[in-house]
């Protein structure tokens, strides 16, 4: 009898403790993103009708539950310029799903139509969790934002650009050479010697 | 000059008669230049000789990881209960005007290890048969009114959704104590968790408490409705 006993109270014990466990781990879930702090800028101007790489997001599960994840562009706030059309950024993925404290680095490419006006466009890159709306109650979300942001030209300008400018430089050059060469009467002959 | 056996290369300069001289000065540099070709072709030789037979060198280079912004939220999902006002019966919002609270112990806010302005914005009650959906108001004052004055009293199809740090209702007499954020569809400041909507300060955490007042009445009659509440580093 006190057997029987002794192994209730140790199935009870077990059960209690492996109970305690599952409430402190769901207690602490949560969950988190995470996205580099560099900002999203392109270094030079842009032209209508380029295509660009900008620099790389950085997405971080900073949870402690494996999360699904969905980048987009979104404009936060009111930041000075025009509004930067979604459809011109491209990700090489839009949704990533990542365990806990993993990353993944996901690349941006610009791509600007060949009537876009010129001017500075700002907006973010918003990364957030994805979760699917359950049977009531609010579903709780985590989200990280860095600034986008590039500017373009006037499409006249790059008509002006040094590398054009360039080329005719080097044209007048070469022409200016064979003429001086022409003008001191120089002659390059290679000849057979005979035997 | 000889530039291959049997082959000569000359450089000359046409006299006033007609007859042709080599210029001495121009034969040096036509040497020099021939030096600097052979030169770039032996490199050329020594460079495919070279690749036959490889040596490697492993270069490895460490970097400093990137700063990261980020925010947790925990925890992941939250039931309204303890619902007042109207027909309210327990956990289930009555009409008109009913309120619901989230109990202790209420949403953990983190800031992650880099300083981030930490943004919230709230959602449309959705229905479970995905019909007429609530939409936010934001009290007495704002784009969209709750009420034309006094307590926010939503009306037809508009809900009341706030944060606050101490918990409780967020209208009525049993209104906990404010101040009391109310949320948009688009992202603002988080008030609670920085009061001077700044920039919160890496490891910053507060515990926040939503709550909502439903309307006047609903035209969807579903039993179920779901939102979210997403907090934003930036």
């Amino acid at each position: 009898m006190k057997r029987i006993q002794a192994c209730v109270a140790l199935v009870a014990l077990a059960v209690g403790f492996g109970t305690a466990l599952t409430v402190s781990a769901g207690a602490q879930a949560n969950i988190g993103t995470g996205i580099g702090a560099n900002p999203l800028l392109l270094a030079s101007r842009a032209v209508p009708g380029g295509r660009y790489l900008l620099p790389s997001v950085l997405v971080v599960n900073t949870g402690s539950q494996a999360s699904s994840y969905i980048v987009r562009v979104k404009r936060l706030g009111q930041p000075k310029g025009r509004d930067v059309p979604a459809s011109w950024i491209r990700f090489t993925r839009t949704t990533v799903r990542l365990g806990p404290h993993k990353r993944a680095v996901i690349p941006v490419v610009l791509t600007v139509p060949k009537g876009a006006a010129g001017g500075v466009y700002r907006s973010n890159v918003v990364v957030s969790t994805y979760t699917r709306r359950r049977g009531g109650g609010a579903v709780l979300g985590a989200a990280a934002a860095d600034e986008l942001g590039f500017a373009i030209g006037h499409p006249s300008s790059s008509l002006w650009s040094w590398a054009w400018f360039s080329y005719l430089l080097l044209a007048v050059a070469a022409t200016s050479v064979a003429f001086l060469i022409r003008r001191l009467g120089l002659r390059f002959r290679i000849e057979r010697q005979r035997r | 000059m000889q530039i291959w056996p049997g082959y000569t290369m000359r450089l000359t300069r046409a006299n006033a008669d007609g007859s042709s001289t080599s210029s001495q000065g121009f034969v040096v540099a036509a040497r020099l230049g021939l030096a600097a070709a052979a030169l770039v072709l032996l490199g050329a030789v020594a460079g495919s000789a070279s690749a036959g037979n490889p040596a490697g060198l492993n270069v490895t280079l460490s970097t400093v990881s990137q700063a990261v912004k980020s925010v947790t939220v925990s925890p992941t999902g939250i039931n309204y209960s303890q619902c007042v006002y109207g027909t309210s019966s327990g956990n289930s919002l009555g009409f008109p005007n009913g309120a619901c609270l989230t109990p202790s112990p209420g949403v953990t806010v983190t800031n992650g290890n880099t300083p981030a302005a930490i943004l919230v914005n709230g959602a449309d009650m959705v229905p479970s048969d995905n019909g007429t959906h609530w939409t936010l108001c934001q009290g007495t004052s704002g784009p969209a009114l709750c009420s034309t004055g006094g307590q926010p009293t939503p009306f037809v199809d508009q809900y009341y959704e706030t944060l606050n740090a101490s918990g409780g209702y967020n209208t009525g007499p049993q209104q906990g104590a404010g101040p009391f954020l109310a949320l948009a569809n688009s992202a603002a400041c988080d008030s609670i968790i920085n009061p001077g909507c700044g920039q919160s300060m890496p490891g910053q955490q507060k515990t926040e408490f939503p709550a909502i007042t439903g309307p006047s009445s609903s035209t969807d009659a579903s039993t179920a409705w779901t939102t979210s509440i997403v907090w934003t580093a930036s």
